[in-house]
Protein backbone atom coordinates (compact mmCIF):
# COMPACT_ATOMS: atom_id res chain seq x y z
CA UNK A 1 0.00 0.00 0.00
CA UNK A 2 1.61 3.08 -0.94
CA UNK A 3 1.86 5.94 1.41
CA UNK A 4 -0.36 9.00 0.06
CA UNK A 5 -0.89 11.10 3.64
CA UNK A 6 1.17 13.94 2.36
CA UNK A 7 0.16 14.68 -0.74
CA UNK A 8 -3.01 17.26 -0.32
CA UNK A 9 -4.10 19.38 2.33
CA UNK A 10 -7.57 17.81 2.80
CA UNK A 11 -8.62 19.75 5.97
CA UNK A 12 -7.94 22.85 3.84
CA UNK A 13 -10.42 21.57 0.52
CA UNK A 14 -13.10 20.26 3.10
CA UNK A 15 -13.39 23.84 4.83
CA UNK A 16 -14.57 25.06 1.16
CA UNK A 17 -17.15 22.24 1.04
CA UNK A 18 -19.65 24.16 1.93
CA UNK A 19 -18.88 27.15 -0.10
CA UNK A 20 -18.93 25.08 -3.22
CA UNK A 21 -22.04 22.97 -3.11
CA UNK A 22 -23.95 25.97 -2.21
CA UNK A 23 -22.84 28.64 -5.21
CA UNK A 24 -25.46 28.66 -7.68
CA UNK A 25 -26.08 28.38 -11.01
CA UNK A 26 -22.61 26.60 -10.74
CA UNK A 27 -20.99 25.44 -8.31
CA UNK A 28 -17.09 26.22 -7.97
CA UNK A 29 -14.69 27.03 -5.12
CA UNK A 30 -11.25 28.29 -5.14
CA UNK A 31 -8.85 26.27 -2.85
CA UNK A 32 -5.55 28.01 -1.78
CA UNK A 33 -2.57 25.70 0.17
CA UNK A 34 -4.39 23.11 -1.85
CA UNK A 35 -1.02 20.71 -1.66
CA UNK A 36 0.83 19.94 1.74
CA UNK A 37 4.05 22.56 1.35
CA UNK A 38 6.59 19.96 1.09
CA UNK A 39 5.12 17.96 -1.82
CA UNK A 40 4.05 21.27 -3.44
CA UNK A 41 8.39 22.47 -2.85
CA UNK A 42 9.11 19.27 -5.08
CA UNK A 43 6.22 19.38 -7.61
CA UNK A 44 7.19 22.56 -8.42
CA UNK A 45 10.74 22.15 -8.95
CA UNK A 46 10.06 19.64 -10.90
CA UNK A 47 7.25 20.82 -13.10
CA UNK A 48 8.01 19.85 -16.83
CA UNK A 49 9.60 22.38 -18.72
CA UNK A 50 7.22 24.45 -21.54
CA UNK A 51 9.94 22.99 -24.35
CA UNK A 52 8.17 19.45 -23.65
CA UNK A 53 4.78 20.80 -24.57
CA UNK A 54 2.36 20.97 -27.43
CA UNK A 55 1.22 24.36 -28.75
CA UNK A 56 -2.55 24.75 -29.38
CA UNK A 57 -3.09 27.86 -31.58
CA UNK A 58 -6.99 27.90 -32.19
CA UNK A 59 -9.58 30.55 -32.71
CA UNK A 60 -10.30 30.28 -29.10
CA UNK A 61 -7.14 29.63 -27.37
CA UNK A 62 -3.49 30.05 -27.29
CA UNK A 63 -2.12 27.59 -24.76
CA UNK A 64 0.55 24.71 -24.12
CA UNK A 65 -0.73 21.16 -22.96
CA UNK A 66 1.29 18.05 -21.86
CA UNK A 67 -0.98 15.24 -21.84
CA UNK A 68 -0.15 12.01 -19.46
CA UNK A 69 -2.06 8.81 -19.74
CA UNK A 70 -3.03 6.73 -22.72
CA UNK A 71 -6.62 5.68 -22.99
CA UNK A 72 -8.28 1.89 -23.24
CA UNK A 73 -11.31 1.09 -23.23
CA UNK A 74 -13.90 3.63 -22.85
CA UNK A 75 -11.55 6.22 -22.84
CA UNK A 76 -10.26 5.19 -19.57
CA UNK A 77 -6.79 6.71 -18.85
CA UNK A 78 -4.30 3.97 -17.61
CA UNK A 79 -3.56 4.61 -13.53
CA UNK A 80 -0.32 2.89 -13.52
CA UNK A 81 1.23 4.73 -16.41
CA UNK A 82 4.56 5.88 -15.50
CA UNK A 83 6.04 9.36 -17.01
CA UNK A 84 9.88 8.38 -16.29
CA UNK A 85 11.05 12.11 -17.17
CA UNK A 86 8.97 13.48 -14.59
CA UNK A 87 10.42 13.00 -10.89
CA UNK A 88 9.16 10.75 -8.68
CA UNK A 89 6.92 13.32 -6.74
CA UNK A 90 4.55 13.87 -10.17
CA UNK A 91 4.35 10.05 -10.42
CA UNK A 92 3.44 9.39 -6.74
CA UNK A 93 0.89 11.92 -7.24
CA UNK A 94 -0.76 10.72 -11.17
CA UNK A 95 -1.04 7.21 -9.18
CA UNK A 96 -2.84 8.76 -6.06
CA UNK A 97 -5.25 10.65 -8.68
CA UNK A 98 -6.63 7.00 -9.62
CA UNK A 99 -6.76 5.55 -6.14
CA UNK A 100 -10.01 5.25 -3.74
CA UNK A 101 -8.98 7.20 -1.49
CA UNK A 102 -8.68 10.26 -3.56
CA UNK A 103 -11.82 9.44 -4.99
CA UNK A 104 -13.73 9.83 -1.79
CA UNK A 105 -12.40 12.42 -0.35
CA UNK A 106 -13.25 14.33 -3.88
CA UNK A 107 -17.13 12.97 -3.15
CA UNK A 108 -16.79 13.90 0.36
CA UNK A 109 -15.73 17.36 -0.64
CA UNK A 110 -18.16 17.82 -3.44
CA UNK A 111 -20.81 15.50 -2.45
CA UNK A 112 -20.96 14.75 -6.03
CA UNK A 113 -20.39 10.84 -7.54
CA UNK A 114 -17.56 11.40 -9.48
CA UNK A 115 -15.62 8.04 -9.04
CA UNK A 116 -12.67 8.03 -11.92
CA UNK A 117 -10.19 10.27 -12.56
CA UNK A 118 -10.87 10.53 -16.68
CA UNK A 119 -8.56 13.01 -17.65
CA UNK A 120 -4.88 14.66 -16.47
CA UNK A 121 -3.24 17.40 -18.24
CA UNK A 122 -0.05 19.66 -17.74
CA UNK A 123 -1.00 23.30 -18.72
CA UNK A 124 0.71 26.17 -19.72
CA UNK A 125 0.39 29.88 -21.21
CA UNK A 126 3.20 32.39 -21.86
CA UNK A 127 2.91 36.10 -23.47
CA UNK A 128 -0.01 36.33 -25.56
CA UNK A 129 -1.74 32.86 -24.33
CA UNK A 130 -5.36 33.01 -23.65
CA UNK A 131 -8.67 30.97 -23.04
CA UNK A 132 -12.24 32.47 -24.78
CA UNK A 133 -14.97 31.81 -22.07
CA UNK A 134 -16.88 28.77 -22.90
CA UNK A 135 -19.01 25.94 -21.65
CA UNK A 136 -18.21 22.54 -21.77
CA UNK A 137 -21.75 20.99 -20.45
CA UNK A 138 -20.93 17.37 -21.54
CA UNK A 139 -22.86 15.59 -18.34
CA UNK A 140 -24.10 15.77 -14.76
CA UNK A 141 -21.34 14.23 -12.71
CA UNK A 142 -17.79 15.94 -14.45
CA UNK A 143 -15.79 18.33 -12.23
CA UNK A 144 -12.77 19.97 -13.11
CA UNK A 145 -9.92 20.87 -10.99
CA UNK A 146 -6.80 23.69 -12.04
CA UNK A 147 -4.00 23.60 -9.76
CA UNK A 148 -1.07 26.88 -10.44
CA UNK A 149 2.17 26.31 -9.78
CA UNK A 150 3.12 30.47 -9.97
CA UNK A 151 4.99 32.47 -7.44
CA UNK A 152 4.46 35.97 -6.73
CA UNK A 153 1.45 36.26 -9.20
CA UNK A 154 0.68 40.04 -9.52
CA UNK A 155 -2.47 40.76 -7.99
CA UNK A 156 -5.53 41.70 -10.79
CA UNK A 157 -3.24 40.36 -13.56
CA UNK A 158 -4.87 37.71 -15.78
CA UNK A 159 -3.41 34.10 -16.09
CA UNK A 160 -5.99 32.26 -13.74
CA UNK A 161 -9.24 31.05 -14.97
CA UNK A 162 -12.10 33.26 -14.22
CA UNK A 163 -15.54 32.07 -13.70
CA UNK A 164 -18.31 34.86 -15.96
CA UNK A 165 -21.36 34.97 -17.56
CA UNK A 166 -22.42 36.81 -21.03
CA UNK A 167 -19.65 35.52 -23.18
CA UNK A 168 -17.42 36.99 -20.68
CA UNK A 169 -18.43 40.37 -20.22
CA UNK A 170 -19.13 39.39 -16.04
CA UNK A 171 -16.46 37.50 -14.57
CA UNK A 172 -17.65 36.45 -11.49
CA UNK A 173 -14.28 35.21 -10.07
CA UNK A 174 -10.58 35.49 -11.14
CA UNK A 175 -7.73 33.98 -9.05
CA UNK A 176 -4.98 35.72 -8.47
CA UNK A 177 -2.84 33.61 -5.60
CA UNK A 178 -1.68 31.03 -8.48
CA UNK A 179 0.91 29.30 -6.19
CA UNK A 180 -0.46 26.08 -4.83
CA UNK A 181 -3.88 26.82 -5.05
CA UNK A 182 -7.25 25.42 -7.04
CA UNK A 183 -9.90 25.94 -9.31
CA UNK A 184 -12.55 23.97 -8.99
CA UNK A 185 -15.81 23.91 -11.23
CA UNK A 186 -18.92 21.48 -11.90
CA UNK A 187 -19.64 21.27 -15.17
CA UNK A 188 -23.18 22.54 -16.33
CA UNK A 189 -24.88 24.71 -18.70
CA UNK A 190 -24.07 28.03 -16.81
CA UNK A 191 -20.13 27.14 -15.86
CA UNK A 192 -18.93 29.91 -18.51
CA UNK A 193 -14.45 29.94 -17.95
CA UNK A 194 -11.86 31.32 -19.40
CA UNK A 195 -8.34 32.76 -19.46
CA UNK A 196 -7.70 36.63 -20.22
CA UNK A 197 -4.99 37.63 -22.63
CA UNK A 198 -1.93 37.49 -21.00
CA UNK A 199 0.09 40.50 -21.79
CA UNK A 200 3.61 39.83 -20.38
CA UNK A 201 6.18 38.29 -20.09
CA UNK A 202 5.79 34.87 -18.01
CA UNK A 203 4.77 31.34 -17.79
CA UNK A 204 1.58 30.53 -16.16
CA UNK A 205 1.74 26.93 -14.96
CA UNK A 206 -1.20 24.50 -13.99
CA UNK A 207 -2.82 20.90 -14.07
CA UNK A 208 -6.10 20.17 -14.93
CA UNK A 209 -7.79 17.22 -13.36
CA UNK A 210 -11.28 16.28 -14.65
CA UNK A 211 -13.31 13.66 -12.32
CA UNK A 212 -16.56 12.01 -13.84
CA UNK A 213 -18.97 9.33 -12.98
CA UNK A 214 -18.31 6.12 -14.77
CA UNK A 215 -19.38 2.47 -14.60
CA UNK A 216 -18.55 -0.75 -16.77
CA UNK A 217 -21.88 -0.99 -18.32
CA UNK A 218 -22.66 2.36 -19.53
CA UNK A 219 -19.32 4.17 -19.55
CA UNK A 220 -18.33 8.17 -18.53
CA UNK A 221 -21.79 10.13 -17.52
CA UNK A 222 -22.25 12.11 -20.30
CA UNK A 223 -24.83 13.33 -22.33
CA UNK A 224 -25.34 11.87 -25.58
CA UNK A 225 -25.56 14.26 -27.97
CA UNK A 226 -24.74 13.33 -31.52
CA UNK A 227 -22.88 16.26 -33.47
CA UNK A 228 -23.96 16.57 -36.80
CA UNK A 229 -21.86 18.31 -39.04
CA UNK A 230 -23.12 21.23 -41.86
CA UNK A 231 -22.66 21.53 -45.30
CA UNK A 232 -22.65 25.56 -46.24
CA UNK B 1 -29.09 39.63 -42.52
CA UNK B 2 -28.33 40.07 -38.63
CA UNK B 3 -25.54 42.23 -37.04
CA UNK B 4 -22.55 41.55 -35.10
CA UNK B 5 -20.98 44.26 -32.69
CA UNK B 6 -18.18 43.63 -30.19
CA UNK B 7 -15.07 45.72 -29.48
CA UNK B 8 -11.79 44.28 -28.35
CA UNK B 9 -8.91 46.31 -26.28
CA UNK B 10 -5.53 45.39 -27.54
CA UNK B 11 -2.06 46.02 -26.01
CA UNK B 12 -0.09 46.93 -29.49
CA UNK B 13 -0.25 50.47 -31.29
CA UNK B 14 -2.74 51.18 -33.46
CA UNK B 15 -0.74 51.98 -36.29
CA UNK B 16 1.07 48.40 -36.38
CA UNK B 17 -2.25 46.60 -35.62
CA UNK B 18 -3.40 48.55 -38.95
CA UNK B 19 -0.43 47.70 -40.83
CA UNK B 20 -0.58 44.36 -39.69
CA UNK B 21 -4.32 43.72 -40.11
CA UNK B 22 -3.78 44.29 -44.24
CA UNK B 23 -1.32 41.71 -44.54
CA UNK B 24 -4.12 39.36 -45.50
CA UNK B 25 -1.19 36.80 -47.12
CA UNK B 26 -0.09 36.04 -43.69
CA UNK B 27 -3.43 35.12 -42.11
CA UNK B 28 -2.80 31.52 -42.27
CA UNK B 29 -0.31 31.49 -39.84
CA UNK B 30 -2.69 32.73 -37.48
CA UNK B 31 -4.90 29.91 -37.42
CA UNK B 32 -5.33 26.52 -39.16
CA UNK B 33 -8.83 27.63 -40.25
CA UNK B 34 -7.24 29.79 -42.59
CA UNK B 35 -5.72 27.56 -45.05
CA UNK B 36 -4.95 30.09 -47.84
CA UNK B 37 -5.52 33.80 -48.57
CA UNK B 38 -4.28 34.76 -52.38
CA UNK B 39 -4.25 38.42 -53.21
CA UNK B 40 -5.72 38.31 -56.88
CA UNK B 41 -6.56 42.21 -57.22
CA UNK B 42 -4.43 45.18 -55.68
CA UNK B 43 -4.65 48.53 -57.76
CA UNK B 44 -4.13 50.44 -54.66
CA UNK B 45 -7.29 51.70 -53.30
CA UNK B 46 -9.00 48.23 -53.13
CA UNK B 47 -7.76 44.49 -52.44
CA UNK B 48 -9.42 41.51 -53.78
CA UNK B 49 -9.02 38.23 -51.80
CA UNK B 50 -9.28 34.88 -52.36
CA UNK B 51 -9.19 32.81 -49.36
CA UNK B 52 -10.58 29.11 -48.29
CA UNK B 53 -11.47 28.65 -44.56
CA UNK B 54 -11.77 25.11 -43.20
CA UNK B 55 -13.91 24.93 -40.17
CA UNK B 56 -13.85 21.09 -39.64
CA UNK B 57 -15.76 21.14 -35.91
CA UNK B 58 -18.65 22.78 -37.49
CA UNK B 59 -18.64 22.19 -41.43
CA UNK B 60 -18.29 19.11 -43.50
CA UNK B 61 -17.21 21.57 -46.68
CA UNK B 62 -14.02 24.11 -47.26
CA UNK B 63 -15.77 27.42 -47.19
CA UNK B 64 -13.76 29.29 -50.40
CA UNK B 65 -14.90 33.00 -51.03
CA UNK B 66 -13.54 36.26 -52.65
CA UNK B 67 -13.75 39.31 -50.44
CA UNK B 68 -13.26 43.15 -51.34
CA UNK B 69 -11.68 45.23 -49.10
CA UNK B 70 -10.75 49.23 -48.74
CA UNK B 71 -9.96 52.21 -46.17
CA UNK B 72 -12.73 54.46 -46.25
CA UNK B 73 -12.48 58.28 -45.80
CA UNK B 74 -12.95 58.21 -41.99
CA UNK B 75 -10.02 55.56 -41.76
CA UNK B 76 -11.98 52.34 -41.15
CA UNK B 77 -11.69 49.21 -43.14
CA UNK B 78 -14.42 47.82 -45.03
CA UNK B 79 -14.75 44.13 -46.58
CA UNK B 80 -17.15 42.36 -48.04
CA UNK B 81 -17.43 39.34 -49.11
CA UNK B 82 -18.87 38.90 -52.79
CA UNK B 83 -19.45 34.86 -53.20
CA UNK B 84 -19.92 31.62 -51.06
CA UNK B 85 -22.48 31.05 -48.36
CA UNK B 86 -21.81 34.31 -46.48
CA UNK B 87 -22.08 36.61 -50.10
CA UNK B 88 -23.35 40.10 -49.09
CA UNK B 89 -21.87 39.81 -45.55
CA UNK B 90 -20.18 43.46 -44.59
CA UNK B 91 -17.39 44.19 -42.25
CA UNK B 92 -16.50 47.23 -40.69
CA UNK B 93 -13.29 47.30 -38.29
CA UNK B 94 -12.17 50.83 -36.24
CA UNK B 95 -9.02 50.87 -34.69
CA UNK B 96 -8.92 53.49 -31.68
CA UNK B 97 -6.00 54.77 -29.68
CA UNK B 98 -7.59 54.30 -25.95
CA UNK B 99 -5.19 55.04 -23.01
CA UNK B 100 -2.14 53.54 -24.72
CA UNK B 101 -3.64 50.48 -26.03
CA UNK B 102 -5.77 49.66 -29.00
CA UNK B 103 -9.63 49.20 -28.90
CA UNK B 104 -10.51 47.34 -31.56
CA UNK B 105 -14.60 47.83 -33.23
CA UNK B 106 -16.09 45.38 -34.82
CA UNK B 107 -19.34 45.74 -36.87
CA UNK B 108 -20.20 42.82 -38.98
CA UNK B 109 -23.68 42.61 -40.81
CA UNK B 110 -23.73 39.23 -41.58
CA UNK B 111 -25.62 37.85 -44.65
CA UNK B 112 -26.35 33.79 -45.16
CA UNK B 113 -27.59 31.49 -47.82
CA UNK B 114 -31.17 30.35 -47.66
CA UNK B 115 -29.30 27.19 -46.80
CA UNK B 116 -27.24 28.35 -44.23
CA UNK B 117 -29.78 30.71 -42.43
CA UNK B 118 -31.35 28.00 -40.59
CA UNK B 119 -27.49 27.47 -38.55
CA UNK B 120 -27.57 31.56 -37.84
CA UNK B 121 -26.61 31.44 -34.38
CA UNK B 122 -24.33 29.02 -34.53
CA UNK B 123 -22.31 30.75 -37.50
CA UNK B 124 -22.50 34.29 -35.49
CA UNK B 125 -21.22 33.07 -32.37
CA UNK B 126 -18.62 30.72 -34.21
CA UNK B 127 -17.55 34.41 -36.70
CA UNK B 128 -17.33 36.47 -33.18
CA UNK B 129 -15.00 33.55 -31.58
CA UNK B 130 -13.29 33.25 -34.89
CA UNK B 131 -12.42 36.63 -35.32
CA UNK B 132 -11.48 37.48 -31.67
CA UNK B 133 -8.50 34.69 -32.08
CA UNK B 134 -7.63 36.30 -35.30
CA UNK B 135 -6.88 39.41 -33.24
CA UNK B 136 -5.33 38.36 -30.30
CA UNK B 137 -2.93 36.34 -32.80
CA UNK B 138 -2.04 39.74 -34.32
CA UNK B 139 -2.00 41.60 -30.95
CA UNK B 140 0.86 38.96 -30.07
CA UNK B 141 2.82 39.58 -33.48
CA UNK B 142 2.21 43.18 -33.15
CA UNK B 143 3.89 43.48 -29.77
CA UNK B 144 6.96 41.49 -31.08
CA UNK B 145 7.50 43.93 -33.57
Amino acid sequence: MEEFSNIINWDKIYSKSEEFTNKTPTKFAFIENFFFEDFYRKLYETFPDISTFTKIEEPDKSAFRRWWGSKGKNGVIDPNEIDSELSPEWNLFYRYLHSENFIQNIQKFSKIIVNKTKHFAFLNMEKGGYQLPHIHDVGPRTLVFLVYFNKNWPDGKPGGTYMSKNEGKDIIFEPYNLDNSCMVFQDGPYAEHGVRYIDRDTERKAIQITMEGFSEEEGWSIYERKIEKIEL
Amino acid sequence: MSRLNFEIILDAKKAVLEEIFVDYEYYPNYLNQIESVEIIKNDGKEIVTKQVLVFSTYLKNKITQTSTHRINNDGKFFSKILDGPAKGTEIVIEFLTENSKTKVNVDMDLTLSLKAKIFFPIIKKAYKQFLTGVFYKMNSRAIQK
